[in-house]
């Protein structure tokens, strides 16, 4: 396949799956109703299961109305009220109403930047050597069998992390059927918390998490794919990006946050600094740098490592044992581990997002142990391991098609 | 050979000068007091010198390091020298046990058995230090376990043994591995360890108040952001340690 088709078609779900996250985080005010003639009120049916955005503008409002009075209650919950009447009980607060495009865009914008790397690293092999020397030869195997393989370990993962949530409900005293039914028809149960849906927690803040991790991961991959190109031949870039390493180490995202926190917020007053709820963009940019700076150095450095000295053959040009042989295998490492590179910095964000108090997965996993509310605890956890798990079937497939080899 | 003895001088002179710090109480003072002549790191928000409370905080994340790296060592190298000695499909078996381990995201894991046994705070999870240290150690250690079984097993395939009843003695299986592959694990287990329990603390509040660690100062300075020495002063002793930790990784890999 051609670099550029790679790269147009990389752009072209980066794009989309950016769309997605930014129209997931898309919020507005709704009111749910209940009306009855009763002396108890009782809140709309399954009100827990809208996308309420409890982060960002914090728990829905209730509202009793009777001809008598008005009732503004702090939870929604059963209200008793001292006469048997007609009442309208009103809960009101705002949603995600597209939440559930979440996953989707972080799969998309994996994908793409996968198809990116891909691209860029052939894009600068054709420009070096040629179309005809980038050219494979490779003979695959049977795409249909090595989908088959690597569905059934994505089933066995999937199997096994089931049995630690069922295990761990089980441990908690909750009834194995209940468990069971409420895995299979993904439903959770309500936060103890928040008091609504874990499904509608998790997808609200996944939101969140999806754009920030989308830009980051896309702009990191994409730039250390330049960095390593310019470092294999250069030996400062190669060296600055060896001792990054350490910086990496060192000021992990989450150290890096709170500096950034300091210097920019509060001594140059440049980025607001808290939780976004009208202008997205002046809160993103120091998450965004938090999790960028550490990691294009980690990125880089896993791909120089592979790299480390460039072989001798007489008769060769060094342009052709670099851009076809030394940046080819390299290619291959660093693309079989690109989806653990999302992972790991999946989880770097979740530290991060705490720190900004940034309403994504991680701060919602944060408040959850704070109040020790275990069932966001496992919802996220099953969160985490369908992208773990589904990163790695994409990424494993797309490879497949991308470098027919792995397939025989 | 040089950078080993140096980096290991820095390292045990550091544990040295904690240790004494964390006994010897220096004078304390006004609570929050910033970092003057008196009290050159400062004080802390019980107004004890900050130069004792990071000595301490060094000192036990120190321990919790070697505790987890003692337990993942001894269990991968357990694990891994079977799995690498009985061979065939023992070991396939054993192998994919140790992956399917590996599947299941261990921090959102770990915080959830953190909740049985720690009491939420509100603001944090208090809990309890040894018995932190004992669940990281234990699902830490399958990582390891796998690159011991392959190291075992790739180097005896060669072997008669192997070859005939598909198994090697224990006492070949030890010889293979020999005492080079315990060192090379122990220091990236203590970087696993504290790694793992910096990440329960910034994301769960996990922590003991009792054994203040590097991670536990940081998470209180998270709350008095504007009291810059009491985020900043830990964030650098954490970030040297675990410097000095990776370097020494690297420098006993080389041997």
């Amino acid at each position: 396949m051609k670099s550029s088709t790679l790269i147009y078609t990389s752009i072209l779900l980066l794009s989309l799956g950016l769309i997605l996250a930014y129209s997931s985080l898309d919020s507005e005010k709704i009111q749910v109703i209940n009306y009855n003639y009763s002396n108890i009120a009782f809140p709309p049916v399954n009100w827990q299961e809208y996308y309420w955005s409890v982060l960002v503008y914090g728990k829905p409002n209730a509202t009793i109305i009777t001809p008598n009075q008005t009732i503004f209650v702090n939870n929604v919950s059963v209200f008793p009220l001292n006469e048997t009447t007609k009442y309208v009980y009103i809960v009101s607060g705002y949603v995600q109403p597209y939440a559930y495009l979440s996953p989707i865009a972080l799969f998309l914008v994996l994908t793409g930047t996968f198809v990116g790397f891909k691209g860029t690293i052939l894009y600068f092999q054709s420009r070096v050597l040629g179309e005809e020397l980038t050219k494979g030869y490779a003979v695959g195997g049977s795409l249909y069998r090595y989908f088959l393989k690597r569905f059934s370990s994505f089933l066995f993962s999937a199997f096994l992390i089931i049995l630690v949530v069922i295990l761990l409900e089980t441990l908690h005293g909750r009834p194995l059927d209940k468990t069971l039914l409420g895995i299979f028809t993904f439903n959770l149960g309500n936060s103890s918390f928040f008091g609504i849906s874990i499904t509608s927690l998790v997808f609200t803040s996944l939101s969140y998490t999806s754009i920030l991790l989308g830009i980051s991961f896309a702009l990191t991959v994409y730039l250390s794919a330049f960095l390593v190109i310019y470092g294999i031949k250069n030996k400062i870039i190669r060296c600055i990006i060896d001792k990054w390493k350490y910086i990496g180490t060192a000021l992990a995202s989450w150290v890096f946050a709170i500096i950034l926190i300091y210097l920019l917020h509060f001594f140059l007053h440049v980025f607001p600094y808290g939780t976004p709820k009208d202008d997205l963009l002046p809160y993103l940019v120091m998450p965004l740098i938090s999790l960028f700076f550490p990691y294009i150095g980690i990125f880089s450095n896993r791909f120089l490592l592979n790299a480390k000295s460039v072989p001798n053959y007489k008769g060769l040009k060094q342009d052709i044992l670099i851009y076809r042989h030394v940046i080819g295998n390299v290619t291959v490492v660093v693309l079989s581990s690109i989806s653990s590179a999302l992972i790991e910095m999946l989880l770097a964000e979740m530290l991060v997002e705490g720190i900004f108090l940034w309403p994504g997965l991680g701060e919602l996993l944060k408040i959850a142990i704070f109040h020790g509310d275990y069932k966001i605890a496992e919802g996220v956890m099953i969160i985490y391991s369908t992208i773990a798990l589904t990163s790695n079937l994409i990424t494993d497939i797309v490879y497949g098609i991308l470098d027919p080899r792995v397939t025989r | 050979m040089i950078r080993l003895y140096i980096t290991l001088g820095i390292l045990i002179s550091l544990t040295v000068i904690s240790i004494f710090l964390d006994v010897y109480e220096l004078p304390a003072g006004r609570p929050l007091t910033p970092p003057n002549p008196h009290y050159p790191l400062g004080t802390y928000i019980n107004g004890q010198n900050m130069i004792n409370i990071n000595a301490e905080a060094i000192v036990n994340t120190l321990l919790f390091g070697s505790i987890v790296g003692i337990l993942e060592t001894v269990l991968s190298v357990s694990y891994g020298t079977v799995a690498g000695i009985l061979g065939g499909k023992i070991r396939t078996a054993m192998v994919r046990i140790i992956d399917s381990i590996n599947s299941i995201p261990r921090l959102p894991f770990l915080l959830s058995i953190a909740l049985f046994y720690g009491i939420p705070t509100g603001v944090s999870l208090k809990a309890n230090f040894f018995l932190t240290a004992l669940i990281v150690g234990l699902t830490g250690w399958p990582l390891y376990a796998r690159q011991i079984a392959e190291t075992i097993y790739s180097n005896s395939i060669n072997f008669s043994f192997r070859r005939i009843v598909n198994n090697i003695p224990i006492r070949v299986g030890f010889r293979i591995l020999g005492w080079k592959q315990e060192i090379h694990l122990i220091v990236p287990s203590i970087i696993d360890g504290i790694s793992t329990y910096t990440a329960m603390g910034v994301i769960g509040g996990v922590g003991d108040p009792n054994f203040p660690t590097l991670t536990t100062l940081l998470n209180t300075a998270s709350h008095l952001i504007p009291d810059w020495w009491l985020f900043l002063i830990p964030a650098i002793f954490r970030g040297i340690l675990l410097i000095i930790l990776q370097i020494l990784a690297e420098e006993i890999r080389r041997i």
